[in-house]
């Protein structure tokens, strides 16, 4: 059986043209995908349990679903504080069963951009957004920045579907329409084949950005040197912008997690601001996980924060910096967490892991990772977008449905879990309304 | 006059290919409709690495210039 147009769950891109050969419901090649898209399909056996793994009394034992859930619940019941974390590799439907908890829990939720775009999600809430989509991008921009990513290595398919290759309406001849500027602390992949490359000095983009907002702005340059580059070539590429078309810059962790981190972006989102005062310019995130874009939405819509959000006094509080889920695991404020489709014990900071495996808390994710193994109740899932269905939103904030491949009936999906340990919860309200005086 | 034109023989490393697609795409002898199909003919994205179904290189070295990993040879 052929399976076409399947959107891959990797990165960010999604990208929705790959056509999948299964046999006998064993996947047997994947066509239109990278190698990083094409191994999450062929190798989606590796690193699987079929059944929730309980620790109890030091030992770990495999448990049937319903008892695994039941003492899930139990567990959330009596913790005092409790954190929700991860939902960047999961569909907008479980993540929203997620908000729901975390509200009836009064507890704390964070997504996987508390560690990744955090800075950058402050940003556009201070300065804006002037975003475009990637359709935009293929058919009309003539200039693409990539400023602290790389995206061949993280994202190949980016250039070739979306920025520097494609043939689009008014870049009908394709790479020979554009120009690539690269801008990065070393000579990455996608420096290499860039028209200009900048090598910059680490934590030095404030002082880069305010340089071309001056020039743009009127005012000369008395330096040498700004951040390691020449005064001429910074004047070079401030033309470069000036005179194209259309132009998009994206942006990754090297930007956003250097020194100043949401001031640099805010700096980056002000110099797009100033360039559209001479042609039409765009700003983007690149996103890692394929749904943490999905994550910021869904938190968005149901609490009105897009990441660190804070039920404990009943209604939502937001103040990254103090909710966000490495700073209440570092204080000690939680008893319990729910930790769902997402590694922070692989990731965390030393004292917010410290913490967290200092306290039970229950990990659902499709794969066996290094935050399984230390869980007290791990509970496995199907992967979304090869055995389930759901919905995830590409880097560009456009929902996608993503397609169910093959079949797993031994499995239930994130957003069935999560509506029992929901729905369960609901069940024992009196308990919960007792114990917070409602 | 019949005018022929000599064949290359492209070859893979797939250690070294990361599957981007930049030499499908930038490939002059590879149509738009085809690649917006998804239905490549001549080369296409096989499990993560670029796979060369048929004979079709005019050396032209475009590929060579943007494979980011230096994964293909043209002889």
């Amino acid at each position: 059986m052929i399976v076409t147009d399947v959107v891959c769950p990797f990165c960010g891109c999604l990208c929705d043209d790959l056509v999948i050969e299964v046999d006998n419901n064993e996947i047997k090649t994947v066509r239109n995908a990278c190698r990083l898209g094409a191994s999450k399909f062929l190798k989606h056996k590796k690193n699987r349990k079929k059944k929730p793994i309980i620790k109890e009394n030091g030992e770990k034992k495999e448990v049937d679903f319903d008892y695994a859930i039941d003492k899930a619940v139990k567990l959330l019941k009596n913790s005092t504080r409790c954190l929700l974390y991860g939902f960047s590799s999961t569909s907008n439907e479980a993540i929203e069963y997620g908000v729901k908890i975390a509200e009836l829990l009064r507890g704390y939720i964070d997504n996987t951009s508390t560690v990744c775009h955090g800075p950058s999600v402050v940003s556009y809430q201070t300065v804006g957004y002037p975003s475009c989509t990637l359709g935009d991008v293929k058919n009309r921009a003539d200039l693409i920045i990539y400023w602290g990513c790389n995206p061949l290595n993280a994202h190949p398919r980016h250039l070739s579907r979306y920025t520097l290759y494609p043939r689009g309406l008014f870049t009908e001849r394709g790479f020979l329409d554009r120009k690539l500027i690269v801008i990065d602390v070393r000579e990455t992949d996608t420096a290499k084949i860039a028209t200009k490359f900048l090598r910059i000095e680490p934590n030095k983009d404030y002082e880069l950005v305010s340089a071309m907002r001056s020039i743009l702005n009127g005012l000369d340059i008395q330096q040498d040197t700004i951040a390691g580059i020449k005064r001429d070539e910074i004047y070079e590429i401030v033309d470069m912008m000036k005179s194209c078309r259309y132009g998009v810059l994206f942006f990754g962790m090297g930007l956003t997690q250097t020194y100043g981190r949401d001031r640099t972006i805010d700096n980056a989102i002000s110099l797009v601001i100033d360039l559209n005062r001479y042609t039409k310019f765009s700003i983007m995130m690149m996103r890692g996980h394929y749904n943490v874009t999905g994550s910021n939405q869904v938190f968005a819509w149901l609490s009105g924060f897009p990441y660190a959000v804070d039920f404990t006094r009943g209604y939502p509080r937001y103040n990254p910096g103090e909710t966000s889920a490495v700073d209440v695991l570092s204080n000690k404020e939680v008893d319990s967490a729910l930790i769902i489709a997402a590694d922070p014990v692989s990731n965390f900071p030393k004292e917010a892991i410290r913490h967290l495996l200092s306290i039970p808390y229950i990990n659902v994710d499709p794969f066996y990772n290094l935050s399984s193994k230390y869980a007290k109740i791990y509970i496995p899932t199907k992967i979304v977008g090869v055995e389930v269905e759901g919905t995830a939103y590409r880097m560009d904030n456009i929902p996608i449905r993503l397609r169910k491949v093959i079949e797993n009936e031994d499995l239930p999906s994130d957003e069935e879990v999560l509506k029992e340990i929901y729905e369960r919860l609901i069940e024992d309200e009196i308990v919960i309304k007792e114990r917070y005086s409602i | 006059m019949v005018l022929c034109m000599k064949l290359y023989d492209v070859y893979i490393d797939e250690e070294k290919c990361i599957g981007c697609g930049n030499c499908i795409v930038c490939c002059p002898e590879i149509d738009l409709e085809e690649i917006e199909s998804g239905y490549l003919t001549k080369m296409e994205l096989k499990n993560g690495i670029i796979a060369i179904k048929k004979k079709f290189c005019t050396g032209c070295g475009n590929c060579l210039k943007f494979c980011p990993r230096n994964a293909i040879t043209i002889r």
